[in-house]
């Protein structure tokens, strides 16, 4: 065993400057930056608008602003977890050569996502506008409990999967088929009701459905569905204490496996 | 531990089990299931078998020894990224690992970011690498091009960059891992005078490498590891003979 100290880190200023890497990495090279970012779900929106709402003839009441406002969330979840299984090898050599704590990675990570979701819900007012759809005052509350709720869900998913992907390295492609499982089984391009009664109560298997159709429901509706934000906390709470017991028993070995 | 002792190996064993059974992915590890679980069960790799020294406040060691003979598992350790299957490691003190050609740095981030970023990592606030940026850069020689990304550098530039940052972080324990041979004459000459200015400063210096032109010339004291064992641990120039005779 190290009996040394633990060499001390200012915790915080890791957290700004490996949020600045990563913000400058994503943005800086892009032409556009900030508005380029916005292109990619806007651009996913519209495939589905016109493959869902025109060619199929989706009877969703306003079919666009409905899409967004579950594509929105949905794209932190697949931005996150999707480069969350080459976290840790992305990083080998920082990993490798320096002590620090390195569940960090994951936190800015998924953090980052979380700043890029909330820069983006202007584009999702601006389509409220449009369809006059007024915002509610249970935004409030409701904001911040269900970004809080998916930041630990997304984190300690990210940690889990960053640590797995270390052992089997093809964790990241059955992560991207998983991913579009997820996806369609979120009621996001449909709605809750397209879902026979009888397999509702599947959903709250589901470790993205109830936050998606959650944040839809705020944004559109103003109401929280408390029993999908039950669901929700008890995920994050069990993927939390999970992540934290794997990496407490693995960090010291991430060097070594890398 | 006395007081001067800042490193303490204490018959130290280090094996890796032989993670490639399942690195191979989930499908060959289902599918090679029996062998895979007793390939990682029983199999390990040796890097260091039982070693012991202590390393003490100011001194300046060479380790030297061939590939694959145990030196970057002890420079592991010291780091504290590893820790030893049996024995026992104490460190006393901060480190400051001099990372490898390149190594730690983000090609897109220029220069000054990356120097940020390390800084952080390696412990300091965000505070004293302000105070201290001017220093680096002028140091670093690399002028107007600390604002330009790091993938534009020549790979001397980014280890004048890396030497720079680490010669400035007030290391109490340097870590030097095969940096130094890069970089022009010049520019070594340079970090060969700031390693001894570190040691007039009592900054204990732990110099990997397997080139003895370079322990000979800053170490007072090396240590040869060979077939993950310690060989012999004496004055540098003695062991360097004996080594360079093999």
């Amino acid at each position: 065993m190290n009996k040394s100290h633990e060499p001390e880190f200012h915790l915080k200023d890791i957290f700004i400057e490996l949020l600045q890497k990563e913000f400058k990495i994503r943005y800086k090279s892009k032409f556009f930056g900030y508005l380029w970012s916005l292109m990619n779900p806007l651009a996913n929106a519209l495939v589905y608008y016109i493959v869902f709402g025109i060619l199929m003839k989706s009877r969703e009441e306003n079919y666009p602003i409905f899409l967004i406002a579950g594509l929105f969330p949905w794209q932190w979840i697949a931005n996150s977890i999707g480069v969350s299984p080459m976290s840790f090898i992305s990083n080998a050599r920082l990993v490798k050569k320096i002590a620090f704590p390195r569940s960090m990675i994951q936190f800015v990570t998924v953090f980052q996502d979380m700043v890029h979701f909330v820069i983006s819900l202007p584009i999702i007012l601006v389509f409220m506008y449009i369809y006059d759809i007024p915002p509610s005052l249970s935004w409030i509350w409701g904001f911040p409990i269900l970004l809080l709720l998916q930041f630990i869900t997304l984190y300690s998913i990210s940690l889990l999967l960053g640590m797995f992907n270390l052992f089997f390295r093809d964790t990241e492609r059955l992560v991207q088929i998983f991913l579009m499982y997820f996806f369609y089984f979120t009621p996001i391009l449909y709605g809750l009701n397209k879902i026979p009664e009888r397999f509702h109560d599947l959903l709250y298997f589901h470790p993205f459905a109830p936050i998606v159709i959650s944040w839809r429901e705020l944004l559109l509706s103003g109401n929280i569905p408390w029993n999908y934000v039950g669901s929700s906390s008890i995920y994050a709470f069990i993927l939390f204490l999970l992540a934290e017991y794997f990496y407490t028993k693995l960090s010291w070995r991430l060097a070594e496996i890398l | 531990m006395t007081n001067d002792t800042v490193i303490k190996f204490e018959n130290v064993r280090k094996s890796y089990p032989y993670y490639h059974s399942i690195t191979g992915g989930i499908k060959n590890f289902l599918f090679n299931l029996p062998t895979a679980v007793k390939d990682l069960r029983s199999k390990s790799f040796t890097a260091l078998d039982g070693i012991s020294f202590e390393i003490k406040r100011g001194e300046c060691v060479g380790i030297v020894g061939r590939n694959g003979a145990g030196k970057s598992t002890t420079l592991g350790l010291i780091a504290r990224v590893l820790k030893p299957n049996s024995g026992s490691v104490e460190i006393k003190g901060r480190i400051s690992p001099l990372l490898e050609l390149g190594g730690g740095f983000h090609p897109d981030l220029s220069g000054l970011e990356n120097m940020k970023l390390n800084g952080v990592l390696m412990g300091l606030s965000r505070a004293t690498i302000a105070a201290k940026l001017s220093d680096i850069i002028e140091f670093s020689e690399l002028g107007e091009f600390i604002h330009q990304p790091i993938r534009t550098y020549s790979s001397g530039m980014v280890a004048r960059l890396g030497f720079s940052i680490v010669a400035h972080l007030d290391p109490e324990i340097l870590l030097i891992d095969e940096t130094l041979a890069v970089g022009d004459a010049k520019f070594q000459k340079k970090c060969i005078e700031k390693i001894e200015e570190f040691k007039k400063k009592n900054i204990t210096i732990i110099l990997v490498s397997h080139s003895s032109s370079n322990v000979l010339k800053i170490c007072d004291r090396a240590i040869w590891i060979d077939k993950h064992k310690i060989k012999m641990d004496g004055p540098a120039k003695e062991v360097v003979e004996e080594y360079t005779k093999q």
